[in-house]
């Protein structure tokens, strides 16, 4: 009954008659992938970016309309390692006719720290947030063109130039962001976090991280993970722990007023924001400026 | 006899205002702690060597921010003594260098502290090189 009714609402919400779109339809369920999809896609690919900046992607639901746009496409982005819990619904949606490209699972993979969250059958779950470490971003550029070009054999090399282009761009800014680290001493890499988004970022650039809540922002963090975080922030002198765009400061708040840390600032964990942070660039430069200014 | 309702409601508002800043003092959020001090690394003997493969370049070296080193080095080793903060965790050195022609090129810089220990990075370049070198202890 209630797929039934899913597949209602799906065919009432009708892509726009007579809109021109050039080659074929992506839809994406990440705003970084939808980055990525415009970038090597070019001309050829017309993106659906169905999470929007600014959305935490823990908790978001596809609305009916966002799943008439993914059946509508040809090709489905997700960010992979288990974070799209709603992936039964787009395969209910689409009958399993849409190809489902998890960008993150063909990347290599970090699993949550002890006392986070586990996967099926026990086994470790994975960290999802892949996007957060430059490297792993230019990974990512060459899966989706490998992904574009298996569907659309004749323009595979123009996505092949694209990611090439793209990657160059993702090099600069990695040897950018690497540079402006520089300036902060390794021990005092130490990154206090609402919740576990940074562990990708921090093996890549040398920090150890600390996080309020777990990998999900559905969580509320215990009493005692909260003390021993405070603890720890007194023993290793922390100066600064840091909010983030899309969760409440507020256990953040009282963490600072019990430490003496300061708030060093709001990080981008979840993918892209708005305005300094509406590109994967901007995002990055927002978060290494806001992490090495309040740690310095 | 009913007492006068006006006077009871002051003195229930008098008695009120009068707790008022003992129950604020007991129960307001402890004031915020002062900034933990953060401990810099203690100063250490540093050796730093450099060496590349064209016959001469120009080159600079920067720790935390800073430009420590720069000169012309050579396909022979040169190097310099320095005083730098070293936490256990390591350093990182930005490593700027201008090659001769457009070829590629490599350098070497070698980072040893007094207990003899040194650890070599190397960098390649065509023209110029930019890069971050990381020197971490075993563990």
């Amino acid at each position: 009954m209630r797929f039934a009714l899913l597949v209602c609402c799906c065919l009432l919400v009708s892509k726009p008659a007579g809109r021109a779109e050039a080659g074929f339809r992506v839809a994406s369920f990440s705003t970084v992938l939808s980055e990525v999809a415009e970038r090597v896609g070019g001309e050829h690919v017309t993106v659906a970016a169905l999470v929007k900046p600014g959305i935490d992607p823990h908790e978001y639901q596809p609305t009916p309309g966002d799943l008439a746009q993914a059946s509508d496409a040809r090709l489905i982005l997700i960010s992979g390692k288990g974070l799209e819990n709603y992936l039964d619904k787009i395969e209910q949606v689409t009958g399993g006719k849409v190809e489902v490209l998890a960008v993150g699972d063909q990347l290599p993979s970090l699993t949550l720290r002890p006392g986070d969250q586990t996967g099926s059958a026990g086994a470790p779950a994975l960290d999802p947030h892949w996007w957060n470490s430059v490297p792993n971003m230019i990974r990512a550029a060459g899966v989706v063109a490998d992904g574009f070009a298996r569907l659309d054999p004749a323009h595979a090399a123009d996505y092949e130039r694209n990611a090439s282009a793209y990657r160059a761009d993702l090099s600069a800014l990695d040897k950018e962001l690497r540079r402006k680290i520089t300036q902060l001493p390794r021990d005092r890499r130490i990154l206090v976090t609402s919740h576990d988004a940074f562990q990708y970022f921090a093996a890549t650039y040398g920090f150890t991280i600390a996080s309020i809540e777990g990998v999900s922002t559905e969580t509320e963090p215990s009493n005692k993970h909260v003390s021993e975080l405070i603890e720890e922030i007194k023993r290793r002198g922390v100066k600064a722990i840091f909010l983030e765009s899309t969760l409440n400061p507020k256990v953040s708040r009282e963490i600072t007023r019990e430490t003496g840390a300061t708030i060093g600032g709001t990080l981008y964990a979840d993918g892209l924001g708005e305005a300094d942070a509406a590109t994967y660039a901007g995002m990055m430069r927002h978060n290494v400026d806001t992490i090495v200014d309040g740690l310095k | 006899m009913r007492g006068a309702p006006l006077i009871e409601a002051l003195v229930a508002l008098g008695a009120l205002l009068l707790l008022a800043l003992p129950i604020r003092e007991l129960t307001a959020r402890s004031r915020s702690k002062p900034a933990p001090a953060v401990q810099a690394a203690p100063d250490r003997s540093v050796r730093l060597e450099i060496t590349g493969t064209a016959s001469a370049f120009e080159f600079n070296v920067s720790y935390l921010g800073r430009e420590i080193w720069s000169g012309t080095g050579h396909q022979a080793p040169s190097h310099a003594d320095f005083k730098l903060p070293v936490p256990k965790e390591g350093i990182d050195l930005e490593v700027s260098a201008r090659f001769p022609d457009a070829s590629l090129h490599a350098l070497r810089l070698t980072f040893s502290t007094g207990d003899g220990i040194g650890i070599e990075r190397s960098a390649w370049g065509t023209d110029t090189l930019d890069e971050v070198l990381t020197y971490q202890p075993a563990p």
